[in-house]
């Protein structure tokens, strides 16, 4: 049956056909053809449920039905940004920027030590990370979750065509990985990570997000304490077709005391505020398919 | 890559624009445009602009709707018709980039091949309605307008060549990679 395992949600098989149809699929007609496959992604129940129960929390009150329809949208927007991620892999095709937060951009740009860009899955972040990296000429390391499928993997890095000054690491080997981003750091390099949402075997911080509690990566917290950089929010908002906008946020920094945990509480309180502030605005393009709510063990 | 920094009214320049239609409608939205200073960076590429994409996936998707409706459909009520015509509609679209795409599977970009084919097909579907007894004769007959207008509009857009990279000079785009 291992033939089959490509057919899963996270299987090769879909990274393969999506690549197939951006190199197909005719400028004038994807619209329609997007809206047709983000239908087909309703039909992914997890997925669906996930992003249902997060509307539920971000838009209190929200009636069920309605947050059923909400879901349609943001599997839309998920299409979308996808197909933008791949058409500029595969055939350099750029959106249009707009930028909010320039003065802290042009800071972040100039920072004279490293920095770390923390940021949501919103918008496209693959596509956000590429394009920094080449206007910005500093060296950006991208860390990431690694796919769960060796074969989705082993097809992701076979295809990768990133800016010279963009690495790419994986979020799995957290013992090294942070030694090797505090080095990247200490160079005067660039980490960007996302802050949003846990995977299983990292190190997580508690936080309360739109009034629930829930877990954040503590990653980002504890390189920004170790390395005494300062963090910048920033997130990339789909504004529509091509077209997407740049919000930088103003830098904070964790500081080092003798009480760690209130430092990075601190912290912690500082990045759920920007993030709620951007995903209440752009609930429609917040891309966590599993509920971020942590429930309490019975 | 040509881009333009700090200028939303770039979004007019008739370069953003594929069809010859919408590049005269956007060549006169330019000539009567004001500067608007702003913080963004616009690309020069034929495909850029949203809403041409977004009616000519309204108005091809519709027009094979109606042939759906008029022909598998005819004995439904027009509106139950129409709405099951839809995914007739979008099924008949995608069946053409299956057909060349995957024996082409091997090719870096089938898309200027998979564009001109399915325009062709969706012309010949309209010739072929526009002989037909029933109300899906007008639905056939506007598509074939919409293409006569496009054919004129090309020719005045060359006439307009000179004056349409003057004001994309004027805009001021640099080559850069964003």
């Amino acid at each position: 049956m291992t033939w089959l395992r490509r057919f899963r949600p996270h299987g090769v098989f879909w990274r393969q056909f999506l690549r197939w149809a951006v190199v197909n699929v005719p400028y004038w007609c994807e619209a329609v053809i997007l809206g047709f496959w983000a239908m087909l992604f309703m039909l992914w129940g997890p997925g669906r449920r996930g992003v249902m129960a997060n509307l539920g929390a971000i838009l209190p009150g929200s009636w069920a039905l309605a947050n059923f329809f909400r879901t349609y949208r943001v599997m839309w927007n998920f299409a979308w940004t996808i197909d933008d991620n791949v058409r500029f892999k595969e055939l350099q095709v750029v959106p249009d920027w707009e930028f909010v937060g320039r003065e802290h951009f042009e800071r972040m740009k100039n920072e004279p030590g490293g920095a770390i860009i923390l940021t949501a899955h919103m918008g496209s972040y693959d596509l956000g990370a590429n394009l920094f990296a080449r206007i910005s000429k500093r060296p950006i390391v991208m860390v990431r979750a690694p796919e769960i499928d060796p074969q989705t993997r082993q097809y992701e890095e076979s295809r990768l065509t990133t800016a010279e000054a963009l690495k790419i690491d994986f979020s799995t080997r957290s013992n090294e990985l942070a030694i090797d981003l505090l080095h990247a750091l200490q160079r005067g390099e660039l980490i960007a990570i996302q802050g949003d949402r846990v995977t299983p075997g990292i190190s997580t911080l508690p936080a309360t997000l739109f009034g629930k509690k829930t877990s954040l990566p503590a990653g980002p917290f504890a390189l920004s304490m170790a390395a005494r950089v300062p963090i910048y929010p920033l997130f990339i908002v789909r504004l529509g077709r091509r077209s997407y906008r740049l919000v930088v946020g103003a830098p904070f920094h964790v500081e080092r005391t003798r009480d760690r945990a209130a430092g990075f509480a601190r912290a912690v309180t500082e990045w759920t505020r920007e993030l709620e502030v951007v995903v209440r605005e752009s609930w429609f393009q917040w891309y966590t398919f599993a509920p971020f709510e942590e429930k309490e063990a019975a | 890559m040509r881009v333009v920094h700090g200028r939303a009214d770039a979004r007019w320049l008739p370069s953003r624009f594929n069809y010859a239609l919408f590049r005269l409608y956007a060549f006169v939205r330019m000539k009567l445009a004001r500067p608007e200073p702003a913080d963004v960076s616009l690309v020069i590429d034929r495909n850029q602009n949203p809403t041409e994409s977004a009616v000519l996936a309204a108005w091809t998707t519709a027009t094979l709707a109606c042939y759906a409706s008029g022909t598998l459909f005819a004995s439904w009520p027009l509106a139950l018709g129409l709405l099951a015509g839809v995914p007739v509609a979008i099924t008949c679209l995608e069946i053409p980039i299956v057909a060349i795409g995957l024996p082409l599977r091997h090719r870096e970009n089938n898309i200027p091949l998979n564009s001109f084919v399915l325009m062709s097909l969706l012309i010949a579907a309209a010739l072929y309605f526009a002989r037909a007894q029933t109300w899906i004769r007008f639905a056939a007959w506007q598509f074939l307008g919409v293409v006569a207008l496009n054919a004129i509009a090309a020719g005045v857009v060359f006439l307009l060549r000179g004056s349409i990279a003057e004001m994309e000079n004027a805009a001021g785009g640099t080559t850069s990679e964003l």
